[in-house]
């Protein structure tokens, strides 16, 4: 029996990476005693599939999972049983059967909220307007020994700037994520920058949610 | 100032920041202002490392248990993170609460080993503590140390104000109640020192006066004042299944370097192998009953969530239940997915099979530590493994359907020759010869041989042994180099000058602590880091102290020479490291003590009424 989960990961553990995040959620189901199932061979591993991982550094409030169990648990029992058992800034949100929902690899699609400090809305408005007018938006991803050129332009949908509380800026960001191409809120940032006066300040980066965008329409995963 | 928000803006700059966040599972959070004393756990390495140890997760969770104390940790910092501290002037601070290590009671240092002494120094630095600890004064931290270095203490007898030696359980929570009173009372510091050493299994090094001779070994330690021990006797625990172990360990959230749950059998060991220290001062075997361990392990595995469990010892193989403590965890944890892991096994057929059985070693690789090339070098140390015990487990391994095989020796051994270096290259090659004769060919095989150089260690038959050379060790090693051309082995040493600056810190004295000094001002730290580590910088180092290192590695020393450890009392006899020492030199063999009589090793004289396995006493 299948599950899937929405959950947060909050300022303590922003730190941890996708694979560290894994295995405690591993260490979690074993705690909580709920019937985790695992892969067979010699290095069985936990049966769990997650949405496209989020970058170190950034919190959310809409991840994705889903969890394999060999015995039926109720979902509001899973919950509440993972819940007691997760360290402190990994929570379950909301959870669901997954039966008849699209795979979380077919996600592309992320929204993001973003702060930051030293600049007036209007100059980050032109700056947003001037990036998204770009045909191109090269960047470099470094992968390995190899520097790639990529073209990010597709990947970034909107951005939207509002003022924010003390003098901060806001950010509102639709941005691909998954198989796709994808592009962090980072890389936005940077890219931002050239059409800005100094460098950016950043406050705070957060994921709001993922999902799959399709024909325009937002298809939520939960 | 504010370390949250200064961290908020250090951490997205440095590697693994995770290292620095705290709040893992079952970490302990208690309101500061609530506790009586405030102890700060530090271990001198990365997280990584530190978070490994076992010794440190005792103190942690046996001193939290005690509701006005609040124990917290702290590791020291990467290279990048300890950059950006000392640019924000970010003092080094605890795990937990992320308060300053300036403001604790006490800061105690687990000591693993010698190469981490600069980190110390340099924790110290970045706490804004005094290095010496004559400079300290009421407003600082105790600063105290443990650990299997604090068996020789001297080399930090100037920095450390006091050290625990032995099993600290016990002596642990007297130190803190002695201090409880002391910190109502607002005593001076100096006084408190003066009462914690009349504490069993406490040295405070400062009270006592060192007489040289005229050739710079040592005349004779001298109390200052009356009422002070003049050796001070290791603490032990005498039951182990009624000790405090923790269940609710901490569960780190980045990978580190033994990530599981570890579950402790039993302590000390009675092979009696010469070169090795911690088969002396762990003395005695003391085991923990299968009942025990199988509750101990269910109710770590509950708390934690571990994927494996592993069982800790000096030598898992002779703990004298351990196929039905095995069988048991293996049936109990297979349900939810939980590995046993069996380390430091004596390889043997029943070891083979056990580990088939539990699934536990994978087939990649698989380690034995003959320690010597030759059957005459072996029974020099006492290594009790023949050259057929070796080719038997082998092939029953290769059987069983290994390809990789690590072979572990020490280079530099008393009494070494080039051809007992042959012998390790003889050795290896006979390993693949056996894998030949086994498979038919030996592809895929590989046989990886690792050399370790000989430190001579503090309280065993060897602690009067000279250190080869580092121009003779480096020979050795390319002698062996040499002998090793083949396809299926490959060779790996350690450098050795790594083991020189060991074997100089092992047995040193506290003139050693000027030398430390020195060496941290010139930028040492991390030197068990391959790409940390600067020989030229320790060398300026002791020049600048105007010590010579040799003095301590590579002087063999006279019988009747009082060495800078023993004011220590390990509860080992001089007299028995001496007929060792003799017996080594005719190659003669000592068989282990629990199936064989007493060879008066000594630690039946330990006060508290423990009982070797072995009742007949010579």
């Amino acid at each position: 029996m299948k599950l899937r989960m929405r959950y947060e990961k909050a300022d303590p553990v922003k730190y941890i990476s996708h694979l560290d995040m894994v295995k405690a959620f591993e260490r979690a189901f074993r705690r909580a005693k709920l019937p985790l199932a695992f892969s067979e061979g010699f290095t069985p591993h936990p049966r769990l599939t997650f949405a496209p991982a989020l970058s170190v550094g950034i919190t959310s409030s809409g991840e994705y999972m889903d969890a394999d169990f060999y015995e039926n648990v109720p979902a509001s029992e899973a919950m509440c049983r993972l819940n007691s058992s997760l360290p402190e800034g990994l929570r379950i949100l909301k959870i669901g059967i997954f039966d008849g929902k699209y795979p979380l690899s077919k996600i592309n699609a992320a929204s993001y909220s973003v702060t930051i400090a030293g600049f007036l809305q209007e100059d980050v408005a032109r700056a947003a307007k001037e990036l998204l007018n770009q045909k191109q938006v090269i960047i470099e991803k470094v992968l390995k020994d190899k520097v790639k050129r990529v073209d990010v332009a597709p990947f970034i949908h909107c951005i939207d700037v509002k003022s924010g509380e003390g003098g901060n800026v806001f950010l509102g960001m639709e941005l691909a994520v998954g198989q796709g191409g994808s592009v962090s809120p980072d890389m936005v940032l940077k890219q931002l920058e050239r059409y800005l006066p100094k460098e950016i300040t950043v406050k705070y980066i957060h994921r709001e949610d993922l999902y799959l965008k399709q024909d325009g329409l937002i298809i939520p995963p939960l | 100032m504010d370390i949250n928000l200064l961290l908020d803006d250090i951490l997205p700059r440095v590697s693994k920041p995770a290292r620095y966040i705290g709040n893992e599972y079952n970490s302990i959070h208690k309101p500061v202002e609530k506790t009586k004393v405030h102890v700060a756990l530090a271990f001198p390495d990365i997280y990584e490392v530190g978070m490994s140890h076992l010794g440190i997760k005792i103190l942690y969770h046996l001193l939290n248990e005690q509701e006005d104390v609040y124990a917290e940790r702290v590791f020291a910092p990467w290279v990048d993170f300890e950059d950006l501290m000392r640019k924000k002037q970010v003092p080094l601070f605890s795990l937990e609460s992320r308060t300053p290590v300036k403001e604790f009671d006490f800061l105690g240092f687990t000591l693993q080993y010698e190469m981490s002494y600069t980190n110390i120094v340099n924790m110290l630095e970045l706490s804004g503590i005094p290095i010496f600890s004559k400079d300290r004064s009421d407003e600082h931290p105790i600063v105290i140390a443990g650990g299997p270095c604090a068996y020789n203490p001297e080399p930090l007898a100037d920095i450390i104000d006091f050290f625990v030696i032995g099993e600290a359980e016990e002596a642990i929570l007297e130190i803190i109640d002695l201090y409880k009173n002391f910190k109502e009372r607002s005593e001076k510091r100096r006084k408190f020192l003066e009462q914690v050493a009349c504490i069993s299994g406490v040295y405070v090094p400062s009270l006592y006066n060192i007489s040289y001779n005229d050739d710079g070994t040592i005349d004779k330690f001298l109390p200052k004042k009356t009422g002070i021990p003049h050796r001070i006797q290791k603490r032990i625990i005498k039951n182990l299944d009624e000790v405090f172990y923790p269940t609710r360990f901490v569960v780190p959230y980045i990978d580190i370097v033994h990530d599981r749950a570890v579950l402790e059998i039993f302590r000390g060991c009675t092979h009696g192998c010469r070169f090795c220290q911690a088969g002396m001062i762990y003395r005695p075997v003391r085991e923990k009953s299968v009942e025990h361990l199988t509750k101990l392990a269910k109710d770590i595995i509950d708390c934690t969530g571990y994927g494996e469990i592993s069982l800790a010892s000096l030598s898992t193989s002779d703990y004298s239940e351990l196929k039905k403590l095995a069988e048991i965890l293996t049936d109990e944890f297979r349900r939810c997915q939980v590995g046993l892991s069996l380390p430091s096994l004596r390889i043997d057929a029943f070891s083979i099979q056990l580990a088939q059985k539990i699934q536990e070693i994978k087939k990649s690789g698989l380690t034995f530590a003959p320690e010597a090339g030759t059957q005459r070098l072996r029974d020099v140390i006492n290594k009790g493994v023949t050259e057929e015990d070796l080719m038997s487990s082998v092939r029953d391994a290769f059987s069983c359907g290994w390809k990789a095989v690590k072979l572990y020796f020490m280079i530099g051994l008393p009494t070494e020759t080039d051809a007992d270096i042959e012998g390790i290259a003889n050795l290896a090659r006979r390993v693949v010869d056996v894998y030949r004769e086994v498979k038919g060919n030996t592809s895929g095989l590989r046989v990886t041989v690792s050399t370790s150089t000989f430190v001579p260690k503090a309280f065993t038959p060897f602690q009067w042994e000279s250190q080869i050379s580092l121009s003779e060790i480096e020979r050795r090693q390319k002698l062996l180099k040499t002998m090793l051309k083949s396809k299926n082995i490959s060779y790996s040493w350690h450098d050795g000058r790594l083991s020189f600056l060991e074997a100089v810190f092992s047995r040193g004295d506290r003139k050693l602590g000027k030398v430390l000094k020195i060496a941290h001002e010139k930028g040492c730290k991390f030197d068990g880091w391959n790409d940390l580590f600067s020989f030229e910088k320790w060398m300026q180092a002791f020049d600048e102290a105007g010590i010579s290192p040799e003095f301590y590695a590579n002087r063999e020393r006279k019988v009747e020479e009082v060495f800078p450890w023993e004011i220590i009392d390990c509860g080992i006899d001089r007299r028995y490291l001496l007929r060792e020492r003799e017996k080594s030199r005719k190659a003669e063999t000592t068989p282990d003590c629990r199936f064989n009589r007493c060879h008066a090793c000594g630690i039946m004289r330990l006060k508290g009424g423990v009982l070797c396995e072995t009742q007949n006493e010579i």
